[in-house]
């Protein structure tokens, strides 16, 4: 795989601007001899040989079974609710309904919108009701069908539009709303406008715009939710449960369950998957806690596939109108966006979303002047949450498709039109104070457009067969924590025994994404051993130190920060050590392949384990502790935190393909991918995201969509949800860029998320280049395409 | 919502004669089981469910395949990899479902395949939700929810829609097959076209203990050009939302005999047999699909790009597919033309699969 060194940033440059630019570069000299090498990750031999336990995996003695009813109408009162002939049913051990608990949850502190169970009402089809647990499935589920239930019907509002409107207090889906619009069912709303954006329309050469409708999409994650609570003797409670947040989970049991949280532990199994989906506080867990509170036996809660997709959490179906301006040579003045986005039935990440769809439009182009007006509105369908690349890739699909027309009708290739804008390393943004340290967008595109032979193909080739761009931005964790406090971010503790291991603490969850081998990367570079002396702990709240665990593309940025300050604190007990043993000064000895060698006496050194015991004697084992806490950021207006991070990465894809012209059928023949990470710590790692963010993002542009009828999901199964499958994926060639950024661990950012959201407008500029259509609906199905394209000869015919 | 497998007693018979014996003990509470691909996921879902399955995965008399005939028991993936079938009947098995699930899903299964519609291919819990149909425990259509009876348009509490989604018999279809079954009275041998008869829910005629035995090619499928085509959203695993086989003979250009079936349309497999047009069996009253209403004459004639489109404008004009599996009817009814038109053009250009 090529790597591409960006001429991102310089440490000079950034000390120029003290007070804004916190140092936490790696001192010191480290021999990169396992950073920026391909690791194979360190969980991949279990899970290719089915070793690895996922939580429907686990069985305990005298373990229950639960089985969830749920509801079938979007929205009504539930006027009666009657459990007692599943009660009385044999081998059915408990039921339970919303008079549980009362206690509202929600991922975000203000929106705690979640009952574990309905109460008085439900609010879309696939709401928790009742649950029962039960000897085996089959009796749980027997019992689920013999409960009663009676509804009578409310206003359903199952358009994004419908939940504008002024509606009567008992016609609101929650009694909390935004504020500013009391009588609806709006969420939030976002309402912000910086710099002379009138102004710049009025003198602008070129102002495309366009209105854009995006089909809510599902993480399609391959392990359906599955967890077992356990209510021990001694009174804790054990939640085993695939969770990319852990650390919210734990305070949201705590807060259900009114218990103190070390009397919780919340223990991650093997998460098969996540991608947003499993980030939130979920009622299954309050439910199995419940149930096994009541029980004082372990229960198990596994879902099925549909259930799972009504859990939900995917990407917000949105609508949205906006408009951008460009001045002659292609200059961008300003953008004007008004987007209404379906958060479904809860608030989830939706705040956070309702910023996002406006603010992460700051990038990667320098950006004068901002106008945007979002909606979050609740509805009657499926919660919409966090979704790889979050609250960027709609919107991102909107600004360049009109980049692109920008492009074509000031005459200006696509490509350089973009270089003539994009944001430069070491700057802040013009109105929300964005700190961009490091960004290798520029090396990135230009060297996609060299490998693509973009020059020769762009606006060349033949009718049905086109080139296309996109580009992006993602934050590389969010600054600021959801939870308001002065806790570090991330905390990663190091324990070295006599035996040589190396065993790290953290909450950063392995969800696949390889955190763990980037954890004991960091560590083994610094100590200079090797790696797989070095052990990750990161599944249990009990012994791992808080971290906020794996969503905004926070871990390798944070929590390798933290792995990074903890290996350091070890290294000087082994230089002391060394020190001590050689009589040479301890400031003077690299660590790398086992030894600790004196820099300026090569002959003189010590192995790990000698240094090691040196080290221990009189104290036992080594111990060290590391954190990260993003350095103070941004702007002092409503809203500033949103869309802040310490470092952003960046990426410029490439997409070529073709387009049957008869059928609508588009045909990705390959994808050109460069990611600006900083340092690719784990070459092999950094690819496999890239490929995964190709594949996801091929989906959500071609064919998947959460289709409804009335309030329920049409295809809420891995046959009619489509996620493409290895025909339907081209050739990708991943182009990493490492921009080196000063802050990042060894200069690394994120490149889990960023790289989704340009694959979809590389797709759509695509089909233009190749049939001269511009889509402005997502998925770009072939009914659409062909209804597109027809749409074109009409109107050439009547010209 | 349970995806569990309901309970049902499993009978594993090892020749015919006990099959079919098995198969009238039970008459009316059984299913046979093949390769599980289409009856297990049905199952549970709760879709008409039976007490007991008879597995026909054990009769060594339903797996010979030659060169002109393949047996029910064989599974997709042999049919695909054999090399005296037709290619054209090769090539249609590759397209079926995924190569997985080629492995173990059957020529018979395909045949045999329960139709669907996205309004009964669904959960116990979803179809509560909906109000159950026609199909599977309910008393209407959620498709067609009125028909027009005695030019009064009433409830539809009669005709399913359901759309039959096998690959290989329009294919088998074109190709002019016929089909072999074992029963209590002994065997019998019909075309494969005039097997499937009926609505969503009736599908084929179908007689009490019968078990589909082979599907015997006629000499010709080996001499005519023969082709299929499949429309479906993804370039693997999907059941296809139309399909169309096509067997054609030229002489000197001009058509000789055209047959085309179109698949996944409608109730039913649709043929089109230009070759006899005055001499087709009475069509089902419950298809929707009339292939020989205003059907144009193309014997003798010319095979240029101005009859393949006149051919093909009638296939499109005369499909009416329902909104009832993935894609909008209507462009499906439209690919219905294209599909045609492309297909009709590779096999008149010598283009083989």
């Amino acid at each position: 795989m090529p790597i591409v060194q960006g001429s991102g940033s310089t440490r000079n440059e950034h000390q120029k601007n003290k007070g804004v630019w916190s140092d936490s570069g790696s001192p010191g000299v480290v021999a990169n001899s396992i950073i920026g090498k391909p690791a194979p990750l360190k969980d991949s031999l279990k899970k290719v040989t089915g070793e690895a336990v996922y939580a429907d995996d686990m069985k305990f003695p005298g373990m229950l079974f639960c089985r969830i009813l749920r509801a079938t109408v979007p929205h009504a009162r539930v006027k009666r609710l009657d459990i007692t002939k599943a009660q009385a049913m044999p081998g059915v051990r408990a039921v339970v309904t919303g008079r549980e608990s009362g206690v509202r949850f929600g991922v975000l502190p203000v929106s705690q919108d979640e009952l574990s169970m309905a109460q008085e009402k439900v609010i879309y089809t696939g709401e928790p009701l009742a649950a029962v647990a039960a000897d085996s499935e089959d009796i749980a589920q027997a019992a689920i069908w013999a409960i009663e239930v009676e509804y009578e019907a409310l206003t359903e509002f199952l358009r994004p539009q419908d939940s504008l409107k002024d509606v009567e207090p008992a016609q609101q889906i929650h009694d909390k709303v935004e504020k500013k619009h009391p009588k609806t069912n709006i969420h939030k709303a976002v309402d912000q406008e910086f710099g002379d954006v009138e102004g710049a329309f009025k003198q602008a050469a070129s102002t495309p715009n366009a209105s854009f409708k995006f089909d809510g999409i599902s993480h399609g994650f391959t392990e359906p939710h599955a967890v077992i609570a356990h209510w021990d003797a001694e009174d804790r409670i054990q939640l085993y449960t695939p969770q990319q947040v852990p650390h919210y989970t734990h305070r949201a049991l705590a807060k259900v369950l009114d218990l103190p949280m070390h009397q919780i532990q919340v223990i991650r199994t093997t998460v098969g998957g996540g991608f947003g989906g499993k980030s939130d506080p979920f009622q299954h867990e309050m439910i199995a806690c419940m149930l096994a509170r009541n029980t004082r036996r372990p229960v198990k809660v596994t879902m099925d596939r549909e259930e799972t997709l009504l859990t939900g959490r995917g990407r917000h179906p949105t609508e949205s109108k906006v408009a951008m301006a460009f001045d002659k040579d292609g200059k961008l003045l300003a953008l004007d966006s008004d987007v209404l986005i379906d958060g479904g039935a809860y608030g989830s990440f939706g705040v956070v979303s309702a910023y996002y769809n406006g603010v992460l439009s700051n990038g990667p182009y320098l950006l004068p002047a901002f106008r945007y007006h979002g909606k979050r509105v609740y509805s009657n369908r499926i919660p919409s949450g966090a979704m790889r690349g979050h609250g960027s890739v709609n919107p991102r699909y909107c600004t360049e498709t009109l980049v692109d027309m920008a492009a074509v009708e000031l005459g200006i290739d696509p490509c350089e039109l973009r270089l003539r804008n994009f944001l430069p390393p070491n700057s802040i943004t013009p109105h929300h104070k964005f700190r961009v340290t490091s960004t290798g967008i520029r090396e990135g595109l230009m060297e996609a457009m060299k490998r693509s032979e973009w020059s020769k193909k762009w606006g060349k080739l033949p009718y049905g067969h086109g080139i296309g761009v996109g580009c992006a931005w993602y934050i590389s964790g969010s600054a600021l924590p959801i939870h308001w406090n002065k806790l570090p971010q991330s905390t990663v503790h190091i324990k070295i025994d006599m035996d040589g291991g190396v065993t790290c603490h953290s909450l950063a969850a392995d969800i696949g994404q390889g955190s763990d081998t980037m954890i004991a990367q960091i560590v083994a570079e610094v100590i200079g051993c090797k790696l797989d002396r070095v052990h990750v702990k990161s599944t249990t709240t009990d012994t791992a130190p808080i971290d906020l665990g794996s969503y905004s593309s926070r871990v390798t940025f944070m929590a390798g920060n933290a792995a990074r300050e903890a290996a350091e604190v070890v290294r000087k007990d082994l230089a002391a050590a060394a020190s001590k043993l050689t009589g040479q000064p301890a400031q003077y000895f690299d660590f790398a392949g086992e030894e600790i060698v004196c820099r300026s006496k090569p002959s003189v050194r010590v192995g790990f384990m000698e240094a090691l015991h040196e080290a221990q004697a009189d104290r036992g084992a080594l111990i060290a502790s590391g954190s990260y806490q993003s350095p103070p950021l941004g702007g002092d207006f409503k809203g500033s935190n949103a869309g802040l991070s310490p470092s952003y990465s960046f990426s410029a894809f490439i997409c070529e393909l073709k387009v049957d012209p008869d059928t609508g059928f588009v045909q990705p023949i390959k994808v050109w991918a460069a990611h600006d990470c900083g340092k690719a710590l784990n070459p092999l790692s950094v690819e496999g995201q890239i490929e995964g963010s190709v594949h996801m993002g091929l989906g959500q542009a071609l064919t998947e969509q959460m289709r409804y009828r009335n309030g329920q999901m049409l295809n809420a199964n891995f046959l009619d949800y489509k996620i493409p499958t290895p025909f339907d994926t081209p050739e990708i060639e991943a182009i990493i860029v490492e921009s080196h950024d000063p802050e990042g661990p060894f200069g690394a950012k994120e490149c889990g998320e960023g790289a989704l959201a340009p694959v979809i407008p590389a797709v759509g500029n695509a089909i233009f280049d190749a049939v001269g259509v511009r889509m402005f609906e997502v998925p770009m199905t072939p009914d659409r395409v062909l209804r597109a394209i027809e749409a074109k000869a009409r109107k050439e015919r009547e010209a | 919502m349970t995806m569990l497998l309901p309970k049902f007693e499993l009978h594993q018979p090892t020749t015919l004669a006990e099959a079919v014996k098995l198969a009238s003990a039970h008459a009316g509470d059984f299913d046979f089981l093949s390769g599980g691909t289409d009856l297990l996921p049905n199952y549970k879902c709760g879709l008409n469910a039976h007490g007991h399955v008879i597995s026909l995965a054990h009769i060594a008399e339903l797996k010979t395949i030659t060169r002109d005939s393949i047996g029910a028991g064989v599974r997709i993936v042999d049919i695909e990899r054999n090399a005296d079938v037709p290619r054209s009947v090769a090539f249609t098995a590759g397209q079926i479902a995924s190569p997985l699930l080629r492995q173990s899903g059957t020529l018979g299964g395909n045949l045999m395949l329960d139709n669907r519609c996205h309004f009964f291919n669904q959960s116990y819990f979803w179809r509560n939700s909906l109000g159950y149909c026609l199909k599977a425990d309910g008393d209407r259509c959620h498709v067609v929810p009125m028909i027009n009876e005695g030019g009064k348009s009433v409830l539809n509490n009669k005709v399913c829609v359901a759309t039959h989604s096998s690959d290989l018999a329009p294919m088998l279809i074109a190709l002019g097959a016929d089909v072999t079954f074992a029963g209590p009275d002994g065997s019998r041998t019909i075309k494969l076209n005039d097997f499937y008869y009926g609505d969503g829910i009736a599908r084929f005629e179908h007689r009490p203990g019968e078990i589909l035995v082979k599907v015997t090619l006629p000499k010709s499928a080996h001499e005519v050009r023969s082709g299929y085509k499949k429309l479906a959203p993804r370039q693997s695993i999907d059941f296809p939302v139309a399909g169309v086989g096509i067997a054609l003979e030229l002489d000197a250009g001009k058509v000789k005999s055209l047959r085309v079936a179109v698949g996944a349309v409608d109730t039913t497999p649709v043929l089109f047999d230009f070759s006899k047009p005055a001499n087709v069996k009475a069509l089902s009253s419950y298809l929707l699909t009339d292939p020989y209403k205003n059907m144009p004459d193309v014997m003798g004639k010319q095979l240029d790009n101005a009859l393949i489109e006149t051919i093909s404008k009638h296939i499109q004009t005369q499909c009416q597919p329902k909104l009832n599996v993935p894609m909008e009817p209507g462009y499906r009814k439209k690919m219905c033309g294209v599909l045609t038109r492309r297909l009709l053009a590779e096999l008149r250009d010598g283009k083989t699969v």
